[in-house]
């Protein structure tokens, strides 16, 4: 490396400061919401709790309710399949985009990366008009049910993820995998033997990502799998049910719960990355 | 086993665990006797005790489905299924009427529009001409009943475009009329224009009686959707919500006012009984 000199230190200044700039925004964000929810009851909150239909005194009594209870048991399962699922197609997906060329690839590879792009309310739509093509029984089992829930989840958290299988494939070095084909090894052995154990670290990620986006997925959801109470409500559901009552205390609690999630499972994933690609040297 | 043999194993028994640790619905069987309804999300708070006090009485279970009453209108139209739509105000229900949507609607409860402001008053609010020089939000005009009605009845007073300059300016206009409330009661803006059933039931706001909002007025309704499979079921519903004790209770202890023949509510060319016989 080469050494530091004095121009350097104006580089890293440059970049340090945009950098914590960009931090600052997100932090304060977090932190306005925390001292939204936290802050002591003003005048106003006392005088309405002597009415008799205010009960925005009661973030901690919104918590405790049995249908957020029931929202969150609904998020981190539905939070759950949807990963899985996208790693399932992400998987192999993301290898074909990474390392093979055919007619047609660049149209793929925007169709794949179609609902990151589509507004949220457009990809909820061609859901519902989708299903009105299908039979019945299968309408009728997915539309404004939990497997809804799943599917909207699902259309935009696996496109993220493919994206992130995709990154992860080609930065490992294809040359592994010539050094098996040469030692007599099939295109699926040194898939699954040699290119797999590669890129763990880039699955966890990928995991995480989809995980993470199906947490905050809400406008395909809300089209498409409405929101009804104990049914397909999750917790951005709920943020958006509190929001449109003017629960703003317990929107704001309910949000926060949420980035905390978030975070925890970004940082564990990237941490499981680390450790994974260190084991592998 | 190969690591991904391992990985696809692990993938699986997730899958199966997770798939099993699904909640159950427990909002009850919908289409089994159960009617659907599509609320308008800001309609929950009267409608969660009214669905929860008619099942207690008559045991039908009525699931709500909540979401902008835009949203629930085309949901409405692409899904066909359903048994009724309560929307925040009539001009939905008039909008599902004119696509066919909805075979039959009551009128449930009126709302009046009113000033918003953060409760203390700190901006000492009394009249829409105090509004210059803070920042004001509305609904927009040709999104929102709200934003329509005060358009009308500001025009009819003459100060529509001084108002609309004012929310133009250092104003906004808001997609919802919750969203407005919200913006009023964090202080992100100064003043709003709300319907008063709105402002009572939010501590952080505070409602100013402007003269000039006076005529703009909205009602709630209900509508019976025109795909319900259980259209007398669903009419009975409406007919409750219209006219029983208990919702009315509930709505006034929300702050709407009652249906009164006497002026105030719009004409009543879009609504009659719900659906016939």
């Amino acid at each position: 490396m080469k050494p530091a000199t004095t121009g350097d230190h104006w580089f890293w200044w440059g970049a340090g400061s945009v950098c914590a700039g960009y931090v600052a925004l997100l932090a304060g964000m977090v932190l306005a919401d925390a001292a939204f929810v936290f802050q002591a009851p003003t005048h106003a909150d006392a005088d309405a709790r002597a009415n008799a239909n205010a009960d925005e005194d009661g973030v901690f009594a919104a918590l405790a309710e049995p249908s957020l209870r029931r929202s969150i048991h609904l998020t981190l399962v539905s939070c759950g399949i949807t990963t899985i699922l996208s790693l399932g197609v992400a998987i192999p997906i993301g290898y074909l985009l990474s390392r093979s060329r055919f007619p047609g690839k660049a149209v793929v590879e925007g169709v794949v990366d179609g609902p990151v792009v589509l507004p949220p309310l457009a990809v909820g739509l061609s859901l519902l008009l989708l299903f009105q093509w299908l039979p019945d029984w299968l309408s009728g089992a997915v539309v404004y049910r939990a497997p809804a829930v799943i599917l909207a989840q699902f259309v935009v958290a696996s496109a993220l993820a493919i994206r992130t299988m995709r990154a992860a494939y080609d930065q490992v070095d294809d040359r592994l995998e010539r050094v098996a084909w040469t030692l007599g090894a099939s295109r699926y052995q040194s898939f699954s033997r040699v290119v797999i154990p590669e890129v763990r670290p880039g699955i966890a990620t990928a995991g995480a990502v989809a995980w993470a986006r199906s947490l905050g997925e809400f406008g395909p959801l809300l089209v498409f799998a409405g929101a009804t109470r104990g049914k397909t409500e999750v917790l951005a559901t709920t943020v958006f049910l509190e929001l449109s009552v003017g629960r703003l205390r317990s929107a704001a609690a309910i949000s926060l719960l949420m980035i905390a999630a978030a975070a925890t499972v970004l940082t564990v994933a990237r941490r499981l990355g680390r450790r994974e690609s260190l084991g592998s040297v | 086993m190969t690591p991904l043999a391992k990985l696809a194993a692990g993938g699986f028994a997730m899958l199966a665990l997770l798939a099993g640790l699904m909640p159950r619905d427990a909002s009850g069987p919908a289409g089994r006797g159960g009617l659907t309804l599509y609320c308008a999300a800001a309609m929950r708070g009267p409608m969660e005790p009214i669905a929860a006090a008619y099942q207690r009485e008559t045991g039908v279970a009525v699931s709500l489905r909540y979401g902008g009453s835009n949203t629930l209108l085309s949901q409405i139209e692409v899904t066909r299924r359903g048994d009724l739509f309560l929307a925040a105000d009539e001009s939905f229900v008039a909008a599902g009427r004119a696509k066919g949507l909805i075979a039959g609607s009551a009128p449930i409860a009126t709302m009046r529009a009113v000033l918003a402001v953060p409760a203390g008053n700190p901006a000492g609010v009394r009249s829409l001409a105090d509004l210059r020089g803070i920042r004001v939000a509305c609904g927009n005009p040709d999104l929102t009943a709200i934003g329509a009605a005060t358009r009308a009845a500001l025009a009819e007073a003459g100060t529509w475009r001084e108002f609309d300059r004012l929310v133009r300016g250092r104003g906004v206009y808001k997609p919802t009329v919750a969203d407005v409330a919200n913006d009023v009661g964090l202080g992100a803006v100064d003043a709003g224009v709300v319907w008063d059933a709105v402002a009572a039931q939010r501590p952080t706001i505070e409602a100013v009686d402007e003269h000039a909002l006076r005529r703009a007025v909205a009602r709630v309704a209900v509508g019976v959707l025109a795909c319900s499979g259980q259209p007398e079921r669903a009419e009975r519903f409406a007919n409750y919500l219209a006219s029983a004790p208990f919702p009315r209770s509930v709505f006034a202890g929300y702050g709407y006012s009652e249906i009164t023949d006497a002026g105030g509510a719009l004409p009543a060319a879009s609504m009659d009984e719900a659906a016939p016989k």
